[in-house]
């Protein structure tokens, strides 16, 4: 709080508020690069933000971004995804939000009076389902978990847009390379941080997507397989 | 109030114990070794009206006296007696006329069929206390009263001077603690429709089995081998490959240990349940609710499949917090809550488990008596409901206060908050002792229990709820 609001009052050049040495400072705190205590620093994501991390490294685009047929405009959105995992974004459960601020999984963090929070989110229904609908976006055009737009057409019948699909353009030219893969998808979703084990085991598991003539094919294929795999590792889920 | 010695030298022990059970991660710390062995089957089903409901409109005096005094009180709040918006109970086992709201007719079939009572007025205490003792300044009152987490917290712990920091733990989740698995596989006896949640979790007992009310096979299917990719050598990579030791820190052990348990608790739950759910002839409403209460009926019904002698339920059945509008949002949620226990009772009915099963209702609080124009805010006592082939039936339990704003039994001149007659460790005890819980054991699960039950009282059962 000091060093922020310090950059705040004083930016070096004596401007206050200059908002982007705020920010810079907050980013590049020594607390965010070196914690103090690195082995109980840190947050689980929570469900919908492990979502909305995926949707910025490959963003969901319509498969027909064609507005024209559209005559009645844009209906209404819900966000059903997202009940099954138990934060369906703007309906909290009660005015308390999702979780307690005070939930401390048994173990090492009840014994230790440490609290993680979104792990209140995080049980064996969830666990799986997270990880099931990530698997659906990624892979099956028109199961993405995004918002579901819905648009009326020129009688007034409302219909669904379901055609959302990732995008993986800026990643199939590193798909043959698994190693370069990992590489940029450790950056981009690990923060650079993935352990050698899963590291060994994700490339391994990605050169055997190899059945095919059609490049472009299994080159989807296995970007989208990465980003499951990554999606489901304690790497991505711990933000530490 | 004052921790009884005895049973802080026994809950220390038991930390001990626990504590040296080897690594923290190890998924399922071995419960306490207990006397406890059962062979019957016995359910107790927690269901929790997340938001504070306005239970002096569920409950309702219909004496004309009583009335009147309602009616004036709640003003645009109050049921018309006069417009047949209230549904009278039996006088079967009452000397005052009580009445529900008329989209309740179920509730006063199951009330008049003996298969469902009240307990009126109950709520968080330290001691018993009177209007006079409130006011006085030192005495000891739950803390945070008419804050919903903190009293949401205390009638899941039965601990209202605990703060929120350190309400971890809950009453069903010790007795857990006490009885250990009493299924022959590793998963646990708290069942829930609604998450992780603090009325079952205890400190050395296994996970919570999380349901999903809209599931009809109960259990998510995970990471089934898939046509064209390479799911399942993914699956077992998490399974095998990806370990805690792989980790520093505890956030990564932690995660990747709880997803390696709800792959396994899945997979178990699939092997060992999901063959012996069987279908109910007995409809239910859409409604989650109302499916909630039905996967709890299938699981119960399936108890001898997998050998389970002891089962608790939870769920959370929310939006109650009604500050405006509360005829346009009670009415249609209490018709639901209806509904569906009428059918959770026919359903038991059916698989002849309605002996062996007793429901009951928590809520953040009670709401004040009088009006802010059109809702109710925040109150103290409230009145809960108790379902099930063992509960003394038809029969409005403790005490139900007089509507009057000068009354021994009100907090709050103003607004008309009720200073509860019964409190959660009465409430409660008696639901544990049917369950099996030995009265010895009650100050394990209800930390002080000893300041409304003295210690080998003869007459642990005050309210009357069991047999």
């Amino acid at each position: 709080m000091r060093r922020v609001a310090e950059a705040f009052a004083d930016d070096g050049y004596g401007v206050r508020g200059n908002m982007k040495h705020v920010i810079r400072t907050i980013l590049t705190d020594p607390e965010t690069i070196e914690p103090s205590n690195p082995e109980t620093f840190g947050k689980l994501k929570d469900p919908v933000v492990r979502l909305i991390n995926l949707d910025r490294i490959f963003p969901p685009k319509l498969s027909d971004p064609d507005h024209s047929d559209w005559p009645g405009g844009l209906h209404s959105y819900d966000f059903d995804n997202f009940l099954s995992i138990k934060q369906e974004p703007l309906n909290a459960p009660h005015v308390f939000n999702f979780y307690s601020p005070f939930y401390s999984p048994k173990g090492n963090f009840s014994d230790n009076e440490l609290v993680a929070p979104a792990f209140q989110l995080f049980d064996m229904q969830t666990a799986i389902r997270v990880s099931n609908l990530v698997w659906n976006g990624l892979m099956f055009p028109g199961n993405h978990w995004t918002a579901q737009l819905w648009y009326d057409d020129e009688n007034g019948d409302s219909h669904r847009v379901s055609s959302y699909e990732p995008d993986y353009e800026d990643y199939l030219g590193l798909a043959d390379t698994p190693e370069d893969l990992v590489d940029r998808l450790d950056l981009l979703l690990c923060n650079g941080k993935m352990t050698a084990n899963t590291r060994r085991l994700l490339e391994q598991r990605i050169g055997q997507i190899d059945h095919g003539d059609d490049d472009d094919d299994r080159r989807h294929r296995r970007v989208a397989y990465a980003a499951w795999y990554i999606s489901n590792l304690p790497e991505f889920i711990v933000e530490n | 109030m004052t921790l009884n010695r005895r049973t802080f030298l026994r809950n220390s022990a038991g930390a001990g114990a626990i504590a040296a059970c080897g690594p923290w991660w190890t998924r399922a710390i071995a419960a306490p070794k207990t006397q406890y062995d059962f062979e019957d089957y016995r359910a107790l089903v927690c269901i929790l009206f997340g938001g504070g409901m306005d239970s002096y409109n569920l409950l309702i005096p219909y004496d004309d006296g009583e009335y009147d005094a309602y009616r004036s009180l709640r003003s645009d709040l109050a049921n018309l007696k006069d417009e047949d918006q209230l549904l009278e109970l039996s006088r079967y086992h009452t000397d005052r006329r009580f009445a529900v709201p008329e989209d309740a007719p179920e509730l006063r079939d199951l009330f008049d069929a003996g298969d469902l009572s009240f307990i009126a007025n109950v709520g968080p205490l330290i001691n018993h206390m009177s209007r006079e003792q409130y006011l006085e300044e030192n005495r000891l009152k739950p803390l945070n009263l008419e804050s919903h987490n903190d009293q949401i917290a205390q009638w899941q712990s039965a601990s209202s001077v605990t703060p929120l920091t350190q309400q971890n733990t809950g009453w069903l989740g010790k007795i857990a603690d006490r009885f250990g698995s009493t299924l022959p596989n590793d998963l646990s006896m708290s069942w829930s429709l609604s998450g992780i949640n603090q009325a079952q979790t205890g400190t050395s007992a296994t996970s919570i089995v999380v349901m999903d009310p809209h599931n009809e096979e109960g259990f998510e299917k995970l990471w089934e081998e898939d046509w064209f990719l390479q799911k399942a050598s993914a699956h077992r990579d998490f399974e095998r490959r990806i370990n805690p030791e792989h980790y520093s820190n505890i956030l990564q052990q932690t995660h990747i240990q709880e997803l390696k348990g709800a792959m396994q608790d899945n997979e178990t739950a699939v092997e060992e349940f999901t063959d012996g759910l069987t279908g109910l002839n007995t409809e239910f409403d859409g409604h989650s609710w109302a499916q909630g209460l039905k996967r709890m009926v299938q699981v119960i019904s399936a108890h001898e499949y997998y050998d389970a002698r002891r089962q608790t339920f939870f769920m959370n059945f929310g939006g109650w917090d009604h500050h405006e509008d509360l005829h346009g949002n009670f009415n249609p949620r209490i018709q639901t809550v209806s509904r569906a226990f009428k059918s959770f009772r026919d359903a038991l009915d059916e698989i002849g488990m309605l002996d062996n099963v007793v429901l009951f209702t928590i809520s953040d609080f009670g709401r004040t008596l009088t009006s802010n124009g059109g809702g109710s805010d925040h109150g103290w006592g409230g009145n809960a409901m108790v379902l099930g082939g063992p509960v003394r039936g038809e029969r409005v339990l403790g005490q139900y206060p007089d509507m009057d704003l000068e009354g021994d039994q009100i907090s709050n001149t103003d607004r008309g908050n009720f200073i509860p007659t019964t409190s959660l460790e009465e409430y409660f005890a008696e639901l544990a002792i049917w369950f099996g819980l030995d009265v010895e054991d009650l100050s394990l699960v209800l930390p002080y229990v000893e300041n409304f039950i003295p210690q080998g009282s003869d007459q642990p059962k005050k309210v009357g709820i069991v047999a």
